[in-house]
């Protein structure tokens, strides 16, 4: 399998390539993708992009990051716990 | 400003959702000389039941393996478009015209026909806690273990109802985690309902299978009320009748069964009804599948009854399509019909659990509306979906009302409401707004969460 690299808040992580960007978010402990409009923690909760709970920023713009393949270069944008 | 033309394409199929039904059905429809086309939403092919990744494919029942031999022959073949997201369906009986969100830009299609397979989403029973970190559905924890490899912590805590927690919590294991408990909150006797099923060997096979690798973890009569943030883990607070007890995990997974995705069919006209025993709202269709002129509903969208539903309902739907009938089919489908009013029949919330939800629960995820605020909204006589939405902002966020509408639902049953579905509008989810103009003067495109232009911007 191909390693992919990616920046989040910009730290290199490896990913698998092929895999969603929340696989790879959380295998890299980030376990906080964004806040709640109360600033409550929020992480992947229904992994099939229906609850859009785990959105953070690629390259700018907003993404489920359950239903979007990491991609050489990318740069994420999370929350910091 | 200008606006953007969109690209047209006409076709004589067109097939929503690339899922185990979606899938059945564009196979018929090929095997049948048809032209037609798939779109899903998802970047990859086969819905969240034959979610793999490179190396790693369970081919763990007969209905499994034919799923993956389907999804092997739509691989590569340019009728499948992947990341494609219906936004909307407009126009009148026979005219319809879809709008597809694709690479950045906006495709409008015109089919001769419509099959819906749009499958199913998870349901939930809130309780303060469960939109911490660390609390996440059965369905991500599958997600995760088959698309990444990744567990969501080292030892995991099971609670709901129904078998699909079981699958999850065995699929944790075999992956190298530690179930420390599956809670289900229904009693074993309402499993006796199942023993005709079990004369069957893939189901027998299936469900020893699980309950043999979990036996001694499974609590039966326990549900999760709480969960809390301890450190890195998650402090899960159970209860059976009045006893209570903690249990400390990595993560929680929940998992209450599914409910069906409606918003596509009910933007295309057809019509849906309430009924629980097959998971919630589902479109309404006669035998052959036809639920409104021109348009078909397969798999999980007519009932919540798993993958060999799906299957015959695709194939179903794609012949009834083309004019055929297959009384065979018919037959299967029947049977299939009846384990789902089993299934989502034994597996059920009771109704005065919904009424027992504390006030401080978020029920609105988007924009974290408490039950409490529901509950007075009740009280002072708003009670239909539309005005609950003013008073108190539910179903207005992201995600649309797919987690927070299910539960509201149920709520107002069990207070003796009548159920009553939610309106649907275009954009079916959040689109950016630069797919439909160049320039937006100076606000900021890609936000997600704006809907479509006024009219005559």
């Amino acid at each position: 399998m191909k390693t992919v690299r990616i920046r989040v808040n910009g730290r290199e992580i490896e990913a698998r390539g092929g895999e969603m960007l929340a696989g790879a978010l959380l295998r890299a402990g980030f376990k906080v993708l964004r806040r709640s409009p109360t600033g409550a923690p929020r992480s992947l909760f229904c992994g099939m992009g229906t609850c859009f709970e785990c959105l953070v920023k690629v390259n700018g713009q907003w993404v489920r990051s359950c239903i979007t393949p990491v991609r050489e270069g990318m740069e994420v944008e999370v929350e910091e716990d | 400003m200008k606006r953007i033309e969109p690209k047209r394409v006409r076709v004589d199929f067109l097939v929503a959702g690339a899922g185990i039904a979606g899938l059945s059905a564009a196979r018929t429809l090929a095997d049948e000389g048809a032209e037609f086309l798939v779109l899903d939403e998802y970047p990859f092919l086969g819905g969240q039941y034959l979610r793999h990744r490179e190396g790693y494919r369970p081919e763990d029942t007969r209905t499994r393996r034919s799923g993956f031999e389907l999804l092997d022959w739509a691989a590569g073949r340019e009728e499948f478009w992947t990341s494609s997201l219906i936004i909307g369906c407009y126009g009148d009986e026979g005219e319809k015209e879809v709008a597809v969100s694709r690479e950045g830009e906006v495709v409008v299609i015109r089919p001769g026909k419509i099959i819906i397979a749009t499958g199913a989403r998870e349901r939930y029973l809130p309780f303060p806690g469960w939109t911490l970190p660390g609390v996440l559905s059965v369905g991500a924890v599958q997600a995760l273990i088959k698309t990444s490899g990744v567990l969501p912590g080292k030892e995991g805590i099971f609670a709901g109802t129904g078998p699909f927690l079981l699958a999850a919590a065995h699929e944790f294991r075999e992956a190298g985690g530690k179930v420390l408990g599956i809670f289900e909150l229904n009693p074993p006797g309402r499993l006796l309902p199942f023993l005709p099923d079990l004369l069957e060997w893939e189901k027998l096979r299936e469900g020893t299978r699980y309950l043999l690798s979990l036996l001694g973890r499974i609590k039966f009569g326990w549900r999760a009320v709480r969960a809390e943030a301890k450190g890195e883990k998650v402090e899960v607070t159970l209860k059976k009748g009045n006893k209570r007890r903690k249990s400390t995990a990595d993560f929680l997974a929940i998992g209450y069964g599914f409910s069906p995705n409606t918003e596509l069919a009910q933007l295309c006209g057809c019509p849906v009804e309430y009924c629980p025993e097959l998971g919630g709202f589902v479109v309404k269709t006669a035998e052959d599948l036809s639920c409104a002129p021109g348009i078909y509903a397969s798999g999980e969208v007519t009932g919540i009854g798993g993958a060999r539903k799906s299957m015959i309902e695709g194939r179903l739907a794609a012949l009834s399509a083309l004019g055929k009938r297959d009384p065979g089919l018919l037959k299967a489908r029947e049977r299939e019909l009846s384990f789902a009013r089993r299934l989502n029949t034994v597996f059920s919330v009771p109704l005065h659990l919904w009424r027992e939800i504390p006030d401080e629960t978020i029920i609105c995820r988007c924009e974290d509306v408490r039950m409490g605020e529901i509950r007075r909204a009740v009280e002072e006589g708003f009670s239909l979906i539309r005005e609950l939405k003013e008073a108190t902002r539910v179903t207005m966020g992201n995600c649309q009302g797919r987690t927070c509408f299910p539960i509201i639902t149920e709520y107002l049953r069990a207070l003796g409401r009548r159920p009553e579905p939610m309106s649907v509008r275009p954009p079916l989810k959040p689109v950016e707004m630069g797919i439909f103009v160049r320039e937006w003067n100076g606000l900021k495109i890609g936000h997600i969460g704006e809907g479509l232009p006024e009219r005559g911007v």
